[in-house]
């Protein structure tokens, strides 16, 4: 996936480092960033302004993420990327609050707020510390819970079931706990199963799971081993 | 106590009448100074007349306020009407002899005579000369003398005059029962702080005010008092001087010779410089205390809440934060340096003030007692680290943002129960965007609280449907939750922890088979409202 960063200021560098440096390209509008990704070898573009003529320069990514450290500037962007790569996924980085409409309006698929994040932490952290552990625990990598998505295969064990039959089964047997479906019958967005919808999982749907990455490999490849067995 | 009572007794071995007199005054000054509950009354007193920050004070300055008022309008009422010889009474004998005990505590209060007296006591051994009585008289009354020459004092016993009968002259000092307002209503006695800020330039002022009025008096007495039939005397001129410099011109006196009248014309562009002058005096001397009287105001609003959070720097994250305490009613102050940043929190109805928290002068005005959290919160790591430096002394939990990941320890090490990196989830979280949308999806609706998606933990209480039953038999698909993991105190032996969290252990997806015990925890997720249909529940069951 061709993903390109717009911005390498102390977060986008973050961004940039958590994304790896593989088909990232970082595009910069100043010589100190751009100095700065070099540096660290990333695949770095120099744009003088934000101006169409040069943004149409850039070949067509999937992914775009825009973190410019000012706000107008940002927004600016994202409207010009949005109207040059219509079909491009766009990530925004939002400074305040109260402008999220404003990058909806501008197109953009997905705004991140560091602020409200941060302060959702400090919240967590005065009300509940475990909450903060385990959300800490699953979120990093290095830790043993995590987040998993796993596409059911078709003809597997778990094609054709119902949730509420299974999901008591597999955080036995497996360890793992079932958190969210993307049920492809009801709708294309994830769905937490604390709805309390019973869904009816077929192949191509995803589950979102949580567990030791090792119970939630295990889980994986046995769900592809006895493809057939059960439904056979 | 009694040694020193014994060593008293020794000093003074001479069986004189004079002797006895300074044994028995030592002997009471040490009983009062350890009588715990006459230093109560007697603090209790102090606080109730000089506390602003006491609650009963509020009460009896009110009561104060309206004896003034009652008594003022019964003096207006009895300039032309007669007055009811009820209230006539209440006023000479009831007012009166309130404002007179008031008087007399006010002077209780001002110092301890005690002390007095045990100081010299102390003295007199020490140096091992006599005990001398005169000087702890004359100390006494200095003291005393000290408190009574104040202006607030002499306001009072004036205005206890007017209810000395014999004497109807004295009535007129009822006026001087209005000024005593002024020891019971705040804002008037900051009017009078401000004004006292600018003693210097108010009596260069004034100054410069009689001068000319003397010259201008003068000067017209000598080419008027003989042509100008309104004035006789220099009292006259003096007069007609000080209305036209003060640009009022009554014109009941006005110049009559071209002399005179090149005199007025001078006067009345002096006058208009004076009350130029005056104006712009006190409207500086407010501008310059206004920021002082907002974050005295800011304190002592605090004053009166507890368990405040303190917020140092209204940075884009305190902003959000700050919401979120003001939706759950958690009180809160927040300083900061920039002006236009207090701004922003004064326009959004918070309790802001502009301060150096690293300054010792601004600290001492804070009051910490009631504050419970500190969070430092500003986007200069610099600044961060300085603040919990400042503030580690007060041993509060400290919560605070370092912009840099590797500022994390250093922060640590400087006191701080906490450290939060703003950038490192949401850059995580935008690259987890990229590679697993849907996953993103969910930790994102975990991380920003999203209703759908809580994370909440609840304490197993003692003797609540929680308290004694194995995981298997809650049925937590009905109340639509997910049974994250339970944190219990004693360690299993059959499982494996997840993680330790302060020396309790935390089982990821516990078995069916696992007791709960009151003081265990367990973490569901689900929507909010069943998270919180379901902490109901438990409360209410284990009542």
């Amino acid at each position: 996936m061709k993903t390109v960063l717009f911005g390498f200021d102390d977060f986008g560098e973050k961004v940039a480092l958590y994304l790896g440096k593989k088909d990232l390209t970082v595009v910069v509008f100043n010589e100190e960033e751009e100095q700065k990704a070099k540096n660290k070898l990333f695949n770095v573009i120099r744009f003088k302004e934000i101006d169409d003529d040069e943004l149409k320069e850039l070949e067509n990514f999937d992914v775009g993420i825009a973190t410019l450290r000012d706000e107008d500037k940002n927004l600016f962007l994202c409207l010009s990327l949005k109207e040059l790569f219509p079909n491009s996924r766009l990530v925004a980085k939002v400074s305040e609050k109260g402008n999220e409409y404003k990058y909806k309006l501008a197109g953009v698929d997905k705004t991140i707020n560091p602020y409200e994040v941060t302060a959702n932490r400090i919240m967590t952290i005065l009300k509940r510390p475990l909450t903060l552990k385990i959300i800490e625990e699953i979120i990093f990598e290095d830790s043993s819970l995590s987040f998993a998505e796993i596409e059911i295969p078709k003809d597997s064990f778990l094609d054709g079931k119902y949730l509420k039959d299974i999901d008591k089964e597999i955080a036995k047997n497996y360890n793992i706990l079932i958190i969210a479906v993307v049920d492809k019958e009801m709708s294309k967005n994830v769905q937490f199963v604390t709805k309390g919808i019973n869904h009816k999982l077929d192949a191509g749907d995803i589950l979102v799971v949580v567990g030791d990455r090792e119970d939630i490999e295990r889980f994986k490849e046995d769900l592809q081993m006895f493809i057939g067995v059960f439904n056979g | 106590m009694k040694k020193a009572l014994k060593k008293t007794y020794t000093t003074f071995k001479e069986h004189t009448p004079k002797n006895a007199i300074i044994k028995l005054l030592i002997a009471f000054a040490f009983y009062l100074d350890s009588n715990q509950t006459y230093n109560k009354i007697k603090r209790f007193f102090w606080r109730l007349m000089n506390d602003d920050n006491f609650i009963y004070k509020r009460f009896f300055d009110a009561f104060m306020f309206i004896l003034v008022l009652i008594s003022v309008g019964i003096l207006l009422y009895d300039v032309k009407y007669e007055v009811h010889p009820f209230f006539e009474d209440f006023d000479y004998y009831f007012i009166t002899s309130v404002f007179l005990i008031e008087y007399i505590i006010r002077v209780w209060v001002y110092n301890d005579i005690h002390k007095i007296i045990i100081q010299e006591y102390e003295e007199s051994t020490f140096l091992g000369r006599n005990f001398s009585l005169s000087k702890v008289f004359k100390e006494v009354i200095a003291k005393k003398w000290e408190y009574i020459r104040t202006p607030f004092a002499i306001i009072d016993f004036l205005a206890i005059l007017p209810g000395y009968r014999p004497l109807r002259i004295f009535r007129i000092f009822v006026i001087f029962r209005l000024f005593k307002l002024i020891r019971y209503v705040r804002s008037i006695n900051t009017f009078i702080e401000v004004l006292a800020n600018k003693k210097f330039e108010l009596f260069i002022l004034l100054l410069a005010v009689t001068f000319v009025t003397f010259i201008g008096g003068a000067v017209i007495y000598v080419f008027e008092a003989h042509d100008n039939p309104k004035i006789h005397t220099l009292f006259d001129a003096i007069y007609w001087a000080l209305i036209t410099i003060s640009t009022v011109g009554y014109g009941d006196i006005t110049p009559v010779t071209p002399e005179g009248r090149v005199l007025t014309m001078v006067l009345i562009i002096f006058g208009i410089g004076f009350i130029s002058f005056a104006t712009s005096i006190i409207a500086t001397a407010f501008t310059e205390k206004l920021e002082e009287l907002k974050s005295e105001r800011v304190v002592r609003e605090a004053k009166s809440m507890e368990n405040i959070y303190l917020i140092c720097g209204f940075s884009n994250e305190a902003e959000i934060l700050c919401e979120k305490f003001k939706k759950e009613n958690q009180d809160f102050i927040v300083v900061d340096l920039d002006e236009d940043r207090v701004k922003r929190a004064v326009f959004r109805g918070y309790i802001a003030m502009r301060g150096d928290v690293t300054d010792k002068e601004f600290l001492k005005k804070l009051n910490f007692d009631n504050i419970s959290k500190i969070f430092i919160l500003t986007n200069d790591d610099i600044a961060n680290a300085f603040m919990i430096l400042s503030l580690r002394f007060l041993s509060k939990e400290i919560i605070a943002l370092a912009n840099d990941e590797r500022n994390i320890s250093k922060f640590q090490k400087a006191g701080a129960t906490y450290v939060v990196v703003p950038t490192t989830v949401t850059a995580l979280l935008m690259a987890e965007y990229i590679g697993r949308p849907i996953t993103f999806e969910v930790i994102d609706a975990i991380l920003t609280e999203k209703k759908n998606a809580v994370i909440d933990e609840i304490i197993v209480i003692e003797n609540s449907i929680l308290d004694g039953k194995l995981i298997g038999e809650i049925d937590f698909d009905k109340y639509k939750l997910i049974l994250f993991g339970v944190l219990k105190k004693n360690a299993s032996t059959l499982l494996n922890e997840t993680f330790k969290l302060s020396n309790k252990h935390f089982y990821f997806n516990p078995p069916f088979d696992l007791k709960l015990e009151a003081g265990d925890v367990i973490v569901v997720m689900g929507y909010n409202v069943s998270v919180n249909y379901f902490k109901y529940l438990v409360e209410r069951s284990s009542v």
